[in-house]
């Protein structure tokens, strides 16, 4: 299973309604709200694997388990993209 | 280092840059090279002589990366008192940031800054505007526009259409706590009124930082990524549709 962990090249915070990222060494900006928020504030906390995030969100939100998995798998390759979020 | 050109125009010049936030050079061609170190020195090698001129350039972005160099967090933005309070107006050129200011200066209101605010933070991370003094630059229209007679004001320097306008209440000598930051546009699609999200604000303060673009970049841009959240916790952040002409100007101040 990959595990998934933030990047050294980020700082963000959480301010309730959303989170701000900023990639200082890009100098880009994003924002996350909802599921995003979720699984950005956990990946913040600790190492991860796409089977616990799905766990975690499937606790706050009514949907199909594949559908939130194929979901939060792209919002993943997103982060991993931007390289906000790096794999272990 | 090579000085690279910044997007800073001021009079059709435009300033360059080399350095660190630390070492700082600001060059501009035929009026003065600048020096700011460590937050403590400005060394001023000037290259006009007119010495109206040089000030005017001493006084903004020179000095500015002084302020940035202590922790000051500077914003391309006009300012004002009400009620104790720190008003800030922020926009493109044309949005009606000094004009704005001209209004309010008109209406009784002491003027904070017209062209550069500086925002410091307390203990509690709150932020405050540094009071710069009574006097802001207005163009000859603005005065027309708000029934300013120019025949009593002093002319500046920096253009021929330009004057000074004093505010001659009782003016501030602290720091005054930041309330309201307008982020002014002309666009009727943006609406009228809107209240802005953090990611939004952060944006916007990063986009009217008034110094080389070439500070944003990792160490500080952190630093302005801190402070622009500070910002947006203690102060409401709002996007606003500038009234159009002088007459509903002047009314919106007095409803503000």
């Amino acid at each position: 299973m990959i595990k998934y962990k933030i990047s050294g090249q980020q700082m963000s915070s959480n301010l309730g309604d959303e989170v701000v990222i900023l990639d200082h060494k890009k100098g880009f900006y994003y924002s996350l709200d909802n599921v995003g928020q979720m699984v950005w504030d956990y990946i913040q906390k600790q190492t991860t694997t796409l089977d616990e995030l799905v766990v975690l969100v499937e606790e706050k939100y009514d949907v199909k388990v594949e559908i939130l998995r194929t979901d939060i798998q792209e919002l993943l390759d997103d982060l991993l993209k931007e390289k906000l979020i790096e794999i272990v | 280092m090579q000085p690279t050109p910044t997007r800073i125009y001021r009079s059709g010049k435009r300033a360059f840059f080399a350095g660190t936030l630390a070492d700082a050079h600001l060059y501009w061609p035929d009026i003065a090279n600048y020096h700011a170190i460590g937050g403590h020195t400005l060394t001023v090698d000037a290259i006009t002589q007119d010495e109206n001129v040089l000030k005017l350039f001493t006084e903004a972005e020179a000095t500015g990366l002084l302020l940035l160099q202590q922790g000051y967090f500077l914003l391309h933005a006009s300012s004002v008192v009400v009620d104790g309070r720190a008003y800030v107006f922020c926009g493109t050129p044309g949005a009606g940031k000094s004009t704005t200011v001209a209004a309010f200066v008109k209406a009784g209101y002491a003027p904070l800054a017209d062209d550069m605010t500086i925002i410091g933070f307390d203990n509690d991370n709150k932020a405050f505007v540094v009071p710069q003094g009574p006097s802001i630059k207005i163009w000859d229209t603005t005065a027309q526009g708000l029934n300013i007679d120019t025949a009593d004001l002093k002319p500046c320097f920096e253009g021929h259409n330009k004057y000074y306008y004093q505010y001659e209440g009782q003016y501030p000598t602290e720091p005054i706590p930041l309330e309201k930051i307008y982020l002014l546009h002309r666009s009727k699609r943006l609406g009228l009124t809107r209240k802005l999200k953090t990611s939004i604000i952060v944006f916007e303060l990063l986009k009217h930082f008034p110094l080389p673009h070439q500070l944003l970049k990792s160490e500080y841009l952190q630093t302005h990524f801190k402070q622009s959240l500070a910002i947006a916790q203690s102060a409401s952040v709002i996007s606003q549709k500038r009234p159009e002409g002088y007459d509903k100007l002047q009314k919106w101040i007095m409803g503000a």
